[in-house]
């Protein structure tokens, strides 16, 4: 029985290793699936249940499995460097030929484009070295909204077709910590926007009586 | 004895097709994207109820004019699903002949690839005899290696295991060595990336039930071609087999558990066997290249020969069919001449038996044959010419046309010419049941079925790509 069993737990252990599979918010109802597209799997480091480091020439994509229609929250901390680049309504199966739109988030400005022609550049929110920004990218729809902090930098319409993906590669000689990574149905904060908006007026209409 | 030996075969061979086409998960892994296209419609209406009658048009009047204005958003899913193989290696079967396993009288004499032996000597009570080069053999069924990606995901490594191992030192039973599904790690060094691959290839492997045993080796592996590889080992296995394990039981010292300790030197041949390198993991199935017409494990004809008397239904008193073709594990391998058409084909096994006592047996046949298709994935003919040199030595033209009912499926006409004879000796298990070998020259025609049997068509070609 014994030989068996360590053969079983040996095999276990040697089929285990997935080294440029992971997973954030492990236990939370959108787990994310992060997958390190770059060569070199050491640009991605993973430092906790739903942070990670990115080192230059770093590429990762995240998605929750069957989630389009999206609010993907980051809180963002360059370390050094310029910045660095979102993708999302794109896939990652054959990036960067497939469609996209891309978010650059740099120490000079941030911008918008759709397949590399420019939507939009806002010179006035700009990413500071090591301070931490929270930065919300919205996939509603045709509708797709890009705050930084409480500023927004893009609200508007796309064409594209939304998936499931947002890729994120940091510019050269950038590094960047990502944490606070959730994804979140955008129907379900809507509904719960909506909720806490009828509670909202109910109460109020309560003490007006 | 004979029938049940048979209906053994038949069973496994079913076992194994459902197994093969079953297996998807450990053959293939699946990346689904979701795609949602969103589309927003606005309806805008617009209705006037002009009332009959004169209206006071004097004073501010209400128009009867309404507009509505209904917004709807659409979304629907578009999910794309794509398949990639998710092995290195997969094959049915494995087989190596032995050298210098063991000296004296107990050589087991398994041949070349260990696929040749003699036929007559293959019986429960042999137990072995000298002068023989291929004294042992290792043979390994449902074979499968999977990538390993440890040491940070270092190039090439790999976890295997098989359905079954035997690694047989010798005609004494007890000292051959067995295992259910033993665990093997392989490293890759290829000399050559292009198909057929070559590499140097260093593995351990443990074997756990029955026998528990540590076998180090390293080959030279060139294929995978049609599903064929060839492989030069130079190995050491050690293990022990208990005084409960089958081996000993089955041998003529039982009493006791036994250690079996050898060194060996042995040439292999695999079939159904199909080699990947890691980029070929990124690449979906169906741009997947192939380098044959035709890869199939089972080929089963039944046969019109007009022969005195039938080997499929002695009793009966309709001879229709008087025998029947049976080959394991083919490859028809094209030849990159002549529009790709000309092919060289063989089988582990073809089992040509036109009539009671007109019957050949071929290991490893040596065939020529011209595909053409007739309509595009669906209808095919390949005449082919075969040449089997043993156990029997005969002469095969014929000519198969392929209906492909699905890539697991094909149908068939069969139609040849078959002569020769079998000079060696054969086991009385098989003379009992199809008759003492007599020399055969017939014609013959009849129905044929391919199980686990894929057509490939020239889109598939690599050659055509």
């Amino acid at each position: 029985m014994r030989i068996p069993l360590c053969f079983l737990l040996l095999i276990l252990f040697i089929t285990g290793c997935h080294p440029d599979r992971f997973f954030l918010n492990k236990k939370d109802e959108n787990r994310i699936e992060g997958f390190i597209m770059s060569h070199d799997l050491e640009t991605v480091e993973i430092t906790a249940d739903n942070e990670f480091v990115l080192y230059e020439d770093a590429l990762v994509s995240l998605r929750t499995l069957g989630l389009t229609q999206l609010v993907a929250d980051f809180t963002v901390t360059l370390i050094n460097g310029e910045g660095l680049t979102f993708y999302f309504r794109t896939v990652q199966n054959g990036f960067p030929e497939q469609p996209y739109i891309k978010f650059d988030y740099t120490t000079d400005a941030c911008k918008v484009s759709e397949n590399e022609r420019l939507i939009v550049s806002v010179d006035s929110i700009k990413a500071k070295p090591k301070a931490p920004a929270r930065i919300k990218i919205m996939n509603d729809g045709k509708l797709i909204n890009i705050t930084v902090d409480c500023d927004t930098v893009f609200y508007g319409k796309t064409e594209l077709i939304a998936t499931e993906f947002v890729l994120i590669r940091p510019n050269q000689n950038s590094r960047a910590l990502l944490s606070g990574i959730f994804f979140n149905d955008v129907i379900s904060i809507n509904q719960e926007i909506r909720e806490s908006i009828i509670y909202e007026n109910t109460r109020k209409g309560i003490k007006q009586k | 004895m004979i029938i049940m030996k048979a209906k053994i075969i038949l069973i496994l061979g079913i076992i194994l097709s459902t197994a093969l086409s079953s297996c998807v998960s450990i053959m293939t892994r699946t990346e689904t994207d979701v795609h949602t296209i969103s589309e927003r419609d606005t309806i805008f209406s617009y209705e006037q109820k002009n009332a009959p009658g004169n209206q006071d048009m004097g004073i501010v009047y209400p128009s009867s004019r309404t507009f509505k204005s209904e917004r709807r958003l659409y979304q629907r899913d578009s999910i794309v699903e794509r398949k990639y193989p998710d092995f290195i290696r997969l094959g049915v079967f494995e087989s190596v002949g032995l050298i210098g396993t063991v000296s004296g009288e107990s050589s087991y004499g398994t041949g070349m690839f260990g696929i040749f032996p003699d036929f007559i000597n293959l019986k429960s009570d042999y137990s072995g005899d000298s002068g023989k080069l291929f004294s042992g053999g290792i043979y390994r069924i449902g074979v499968g290696e999977w990538r390993l990606r440890w040491f940070r995901d270092a190039a090439n490594w790999t976890i295997g295991t098989s359905m079954i191992e035997f690694l047989i030192p010798s005609a004494k039973k007890q000292n051959t060595l067995s295992s259910i599904f033993p665990l093997y790690i392989r490293k890759r060094y290829y000399l050559r990336e292009e198909i057929p691959y070559i590499a140097l290839v260093p593995s351990l492997g443990i074997g756990w039930y029955p026998s528990q045993y540590v076998n180090l080796s390293g080959s030279i592996d060139i294929g995978s071609l049609g599903g064929l590889n060839l492989r030069a080992y130079a190995g050491f296995a050690a293990g022990l087999n208990s005084q409960e394990a089958y081996q000993v039981r089955m041998s003529n010292e039982s009493d006791k558990s036994h250690t079996s300790v050898f060194p060996y030197f042995g040439l292999g041949i695999s079939f159904l066997d199909f080699v990947n390198i890691v980029p070929e993991t990124y690449k979906e199935w169906k741009d997947h290249e192939h380098s044959s017409w035709n890869i199939g494990l089972i080929q089963a004809s039944l046969i019109a020969a007009g022969a005195d008397s039938s080997a499929v239904a002695q009793n009966s008193e309709t001879k229709l069919f008087t025998g029947f073709i049976f080959k394991i594990a083919n490859a028809s391998v094209a030849l990159p001449i002549l529009n790709n058409q000309l092919y060289l084909g063989t089988s582990l096994a073809n089992f040509v038996v036109l009539g009671f006592g007109e019957w050949g047996i071929g290991i490893l046949p040596f065939r020529v044959g011209y595909w053409q298709t007739i309509i595009a994935d669906e209808l095919s003919t390949e005449p082919f010419i075969e040449y089997n040199y043993y156990p029997s030595n005969f002469l095969h033209i014929g000519n198969r046309v392929n209906l492909r009912i699905s890539d697991f499926l094909n149908l068939g006409l069969v139609m040849g010419f078959a002569s020769g004879e079998t000079s060696m000796g054969i086991g009385s298990d098989i003379t009992s049941q199809y008759g003492a070998p007599i020399s055969f020259s017939r014609a013959y025609f009849g129905i044929s079925v391919g199980v686990s049997d894929r057509i490939f068509f020239p889109d598939e070609l690599r050659y055509n790509r």
